[in-house]
């Protein structure tokens, strides 16, 4: 429901005062788009026809032990005074400008600015920051060396204490320090639209988006010295899209190019063993290294066009032929200077992929109740990166290893979709549509060569009609590969019968109803239904089936103009079916009394509800709103009747669930002023066996050290006292 | 008095001249207005009431109203409202085909043979030129969340999940990652021409080729991501290291039963983030020695 029906009521409001629109009638619709438009904290912006100025002083408290950085996971709850919102705009005959904020000086904050000059030139301005607080009291052993903040070190005192065990690992947690694990995007753009003729425009887009900070991350040195950590994340990746673009009533044509560049300041990371002070070729090393992201490039021409042709026809065109590269140089095998050094097959990566794009489209409605459409796409990704040869590798950094497979699986894929469509509306308010596709992808180094899945569908959609809306779609699809390659499996030690879900065969079904229905136009109620599943006939082992349910009711109530409501459940249910066999190599990799399954089980249920009432009492807005997510996984394991495995101990389930309510209170006392209150409320239950603090009690776990980046609740109460002065 | 003559005669030496101009049966804006004014006014402060620029209805003279719903002349003279077009008793289609005639361009270029155009939704589904609702796009709901939820209240409802993307914080939206007007990608997807090339115009840090790619990350990111929201930390589809061993059941460590007994021994596969606190690069490694995508 999310309040859609509200619409209803605007209607009303609309049609009583149609002359109070002038901050919406000024949106010019084909902007592009900002990239809100909710604001920050998705708080409910002021509903204005005017220009305004949000001031705020806000505050937030939390309940003892509330985890903070997942209170503001993508936002910034932290107190002081800010400028809320701005939104102005200005009109005129020819020309339209606008400048909007939100949230200024606070680590979500946001400033647009967009000019109009209509039918000449359009230009568009933001700069947005994107936080992603991960945690406010994780810690870690590590510290950046001086001047490299990809060079992560311990003391050596620890290190020794450690690999001497004169220091007890259990103590380490106390010697850890903590830190803000955060993430924040800072991302500008800018886009240009030049319009020379009526019929030709030239765009510019462009967008320079910079991440830094810390993230969790991975280092190990074998299977009992798992390390997690505070990776240092310095990216910038930027955007160049041009295109001329030309269109009439006979149709349009593009011709573009688009690149994208990304460059990591840290394309290595180095971090010390915690259990080790010196390198050992047995014992394992001083230190690891691994590589982090590479620089890499994307560059890609397109052309297309449209043609309107006879008969109600319609027909398009697309190309588009692009690269992909990244070439960094490589670094040795290990870093561990105990271990003999292998050559490298070559010194840099040399990786690139030529990808081309095409699509074609073709509709016709040569009757008024006959409408058919067709379409061909392929998506060709050309891996033309060399095969790197690898004799022996290392493992952690710690052992040199045979490896079998002797070198690198560049993946290619070929993908070909079919579509065809037909679509009868004997009835004006009635479609009818039959469906049929076809999608066919070639790769190299899967356990099939080819996957074809066929996929019918049938679909009914009423629309249109005042107080019903109906729409009904089944699909059938039916997935098979060929030119299986069992040996492939057996090659990398799998089970032969393991069918990897992405490429296996499959069956599936799909159905989705959803309705809404207008008896009365201060009422509507709506709901849905959807049910499907997928079976994997040809697995044994792997995901072998997979089902979803889902029901949806909902409702809007708009009594009179000035109050309305609405709210809406949802309820799910997905289901996986997997299959594996525990052993080691040896007798036990052919023992089928050592088949194991999961059952998994995802149920959610989620709860929206609001209320408006504006100008119920004089000068008066009111509008509370009331969010609640429940969602519970559960894996059940199971052994095979006959079973030699150990009895099982099933896993609790995981719970997480969140409540959000908002009450936002505004009073109009002057024509240029206003004054408000909004209070928020947020609370985060959660029980997580992996991350849950009811498992973690410290940093030192048995064979990983961590970096304490625990999923915990909070309780957050946020007030919002607000100044607006509107013109 | 003789001014006032003048002016009258000259008026309607004006209005006379502009009907002249009209195709037939037309009768230009001002006869609409006489009994529609309220949509005059809120037609003048959008893009489609900017003269200035000649793409728009309001570009034609005194035919800003008739662009869109046709001659006027029948319908004015009985008021009978089947004598004139009305977008929301109209076909889907012949509703559509009217906004197309001039959305032709840019985002709106593949409307027709999309799957919303097949599935009979028309451009007035979702969007009012006469009173929208949003501070963007003339929608008919107040955000373009709520207005996508009419119909794809699943995914909606997935926004509220734990692992989500910034969309109920306001830094994205539906039509972040979809252009519902059509796509050369898959899914309406926005940019790119498969998945990958959507999700990576953001996350490019995880587009290589790498040295060592991993299949299924070549393949789709949705294979292991739920990009609306999940019960699982980075929008997985299942819990870690469950969904890893869908595909990874060899021997040893990934053919493993890691339950309870594994919990009470805090098993580094199996607390907290599971695979990845060692195999980090499994995205795609450029290591030499990444070929298990520890490196």
């Amino acid at each position: 429901m999310m309040r859609h029906g509200f619409r209803f009521f605007v209607l009303v409001v609309i049609l009583a005062a149609p002359a109070a629109r002038s901050v919406f009638a000024q949106l010019p619709p084909n902007e592009p788009e900002p990239s809100t438009t909710t604001p920050a904290n998705a708080q409910s912006i002021p509903v204005s026809t005017e220009n305004f100025a949000d001031f705020s002083i806000r505050g937030t408290a939390y309940t003892e032990g509330s985890d903070q950085g997942a209170a503001q996971r993508y936002r910034d709850l932290r107190g002081g005074g800010t400028l809320e919102f701005l939104r102005f705009a200005k009109d005129s005959p020819t020309r339209w400008f606008s400048v909007q904020v939100d949230h200024a000086g606070y680590r979500d904050q946001r400033y647009s600015a967009a000019y109009n000059d209509f039918g000449k030139f359009k230009g568009w301005f933001q700069y947005n920051q994107i936080p992603l607080f991960f945690s406010e009291d994780t810690k870690t052993l590590f510290s950046a060396e001086a001047g490299s903040p990809n060079i992560l070190r311990i003391p050596d005192a620890i290190q020794a204490g450690l690999q001497n065990k004169t220091l007890p690992y259990a103590s380490v947690d106390a010697l850890a320090t903590p830190f803000d694990l955060r993430l924040k995007r800072n991302v500008t753009s800018f886009s240009t639209t030049y319009t020379p003729t009526r019929a030709l425009d030239l765009n510019v887009n462009f967008q320079s988006s910079a991440k830094g900070g810390n993230q969790p991350w991975a280092g190990t040195f074998g299977f009992s010295d798992a390390v997690e950590l505070p990776v240092p994340v310095q990216t910038r990746q930027t955007d160049l899209g041009v295109w001329l673009e030309w269109a009439n009533d006979r149709g349009s044509a593009r011709i573009g190019y688009d690149g994208s560049f990304f460059r990591n300041e840290f394309e290595t990371l180095v971090w010390d063993n915690p259990l080790r002070v010196s390198d050992s070729p047995t014992l394992g090393p001083l230190q690891g290294r691994e590589t982090l992201w590479p620089d890499s490039n994307q560059n890609s021409g397109n052309i297309s066009g449209a043609l309107n042709l006879p008969a109600r026809s319609h027909a398009t065109a697309y190309l588009s032929i692009g690269q992909w590269t990244q070439d960094n140089p490589l670094i040795p095998f290990t870093i561990n200077s105990a271990l003999p050094v292998i050559p490298l097959d070559r010194q840099a990566s040399d990786a690139n992929a030529r990808v081309t794009s095409m699509n074609y489209t073709f509709s016709s409605r040569p009757t008024d109740i006959l409408w058919v459409s067709a379409r061909y796409k392929s998506y060709d990704f050309d891996n033309r990166t060399p095969v790197f040869r690898v004799g022996n590798t290392v493992a952690y950094d710690t052992t040199v290893e045979a490896y079998v497979q002797g070198g690198t699986s560049p993946y290619s894929l070929n993908r070909k979709i079919f579509d065809a469509e037909a679509s009868l509306t004997p009835l004006r308010y009635s479609a009818f549509r039959v469906g049929y596709t076809r999608e066919q992808v070639d790769q190299t180094f899967r356990t099939f060569d080819t996957t074809t899945e066929n996929t019918v569908r049938v679909s009914y959609d009423a629309s249109g009609i005042s107080w019903l809306m109906v729409r009904a779609v089944y699909e059938h699809a039916k997935r098979t590969g060929t030119g299986l390659d069992e040996q492939s499996l057996d090659d990398i030690g799998e089970q032969v019968s393991l069918r990897q879900f992405d490429i296996s065969d499959r069956t599936a079904n799909r159905f989705t109803l959803v309705a809404q229905a207008t008896p009365v136009s201060s009422f509507s109620v709506n709901g849905s239904v959807t049910a499907g599943n997928e079976d994997r006939p040809g697995t044994v082992f792997g995901l072998r089936s997979n089902d979803s349910r889902s029901y949806t009711i909902g409702a809007d109530y708009v009594p009179r103009p000035s109050i309305s409501m609405g709210a809406e459940y949802t309820w799910e249910k997905y289901t996986a079916l997997q299959a594996s066999r525990q052993a080691n190599p040896g007798p036990q990799f052919d023992d089928p009394t050592r088949d194991w399954t999961t059952d998994g089980a995802d149920r959610a249920r989620t709860f929206v509800g609001s209320m408006d009432l504006l100008k119920l009492l004089a000068k008066t807005d009111l509008r509370l709103s009331y969010t609640y997510s429940h969602a519970e996984s559960l894996y059940i394991y199971g052994l095979a009747p006959n079973t030699t495995l150990a009895p099982v101990q099933q896993l609790p389930p995981v719970v997480n669930e969140l409540q959000r309510a908002t009450a936002d209170l505004r009073y109009r006392f002057t024509t240029h002023m206003g004054a408000g209150i909004v209070y928020w409320y947020d609370k985060y239950t959660v029980n997580d066996f992996a991350r849950g603090t009811q498992t973690l009690t410290t940093i030192a776990q048995p064979s990983f050290l961590m970096i304490g980046f625990l999923a915990r609740p909070y309780t957050a109460n946020t007030v919002s006292g607000r100044f607006t002065y509107y013109w | 008095m003789r001014s006032f003559i003048v002016i009258v005669f000259l008026g309607y030496a004006a209005s006379v001249s502009a009907a002249q101009q009209l195709p037939a049966g037309y009768v230009g804006d001002d006869t609409c207005i006489a009994c529609h004014d309220n949509k005059e006014k809120q037609l003048s402060g959008t893009l489609h009431g900017k003269a200035q620029n000649e793409r728009t209805p309001a570009a034609r003279p005194n035919q800003a109203c008739e662009t869109c719903h046709g001659p006027g002349k029948e319908h004015a003279e009985t008021g009978d409202k089947t004598k004139i077009r009305v977008f929301q008793t109209m076909k889907p289609r012949d509703a559509s085909q009217v906004c197309v005639s001039c959305h032709n361009r840019s985002s709106h270029t593949l409307w027709k043979g999309s799957i919303h155009d097949a599935r009979n939704l028309s451009c007035v589904t979702c969007h009012s030129v006469h009173s929208p609702k949003s501070e963007y796009a003339q929608l008919k709901a107040a955000t373009i969340t709520e207005n996508c939820n009419t119909c794809h209240k699943v995914e909606v409802a997935k926004l509220q999940r734990v692992g989500h993307m910034p969309v109920r914080e306001g830094k994205m939206q539906c039509t972040s990652c979809h252009n519902p007007h059509g796509s050369t990608n898959v899914r309406l997807l926005k940019v790119g021409n498969w998945v990958n090339e959507l999700c990576v115009s953001c996350h490019a840090e995880k587009r290589g080729p790498f040295l060592w790619d991993h299949a299924p990350v070549r393949e789709a990111c949705n294979t292991c991501h739920d990009p609306h929201g999940s019960n699982n930390d980075r929008m997985l589809v299942a819990k870690l290291p469950m969904l890893c061993q869908r595909c990874h059941i060899g021997t040893r460590h990934p053919s493993t039963i890691y339950d309870g007994g594994q919990l009470a021994v805090r098993s580094n596969r199996l607390i907290g983030r599971g695979c990845v606190n060692c195999h980090a690069q499994i995205h795609g490694s450029n290591s030499p020695a990444g070929n298990a995508f520890l490196r």
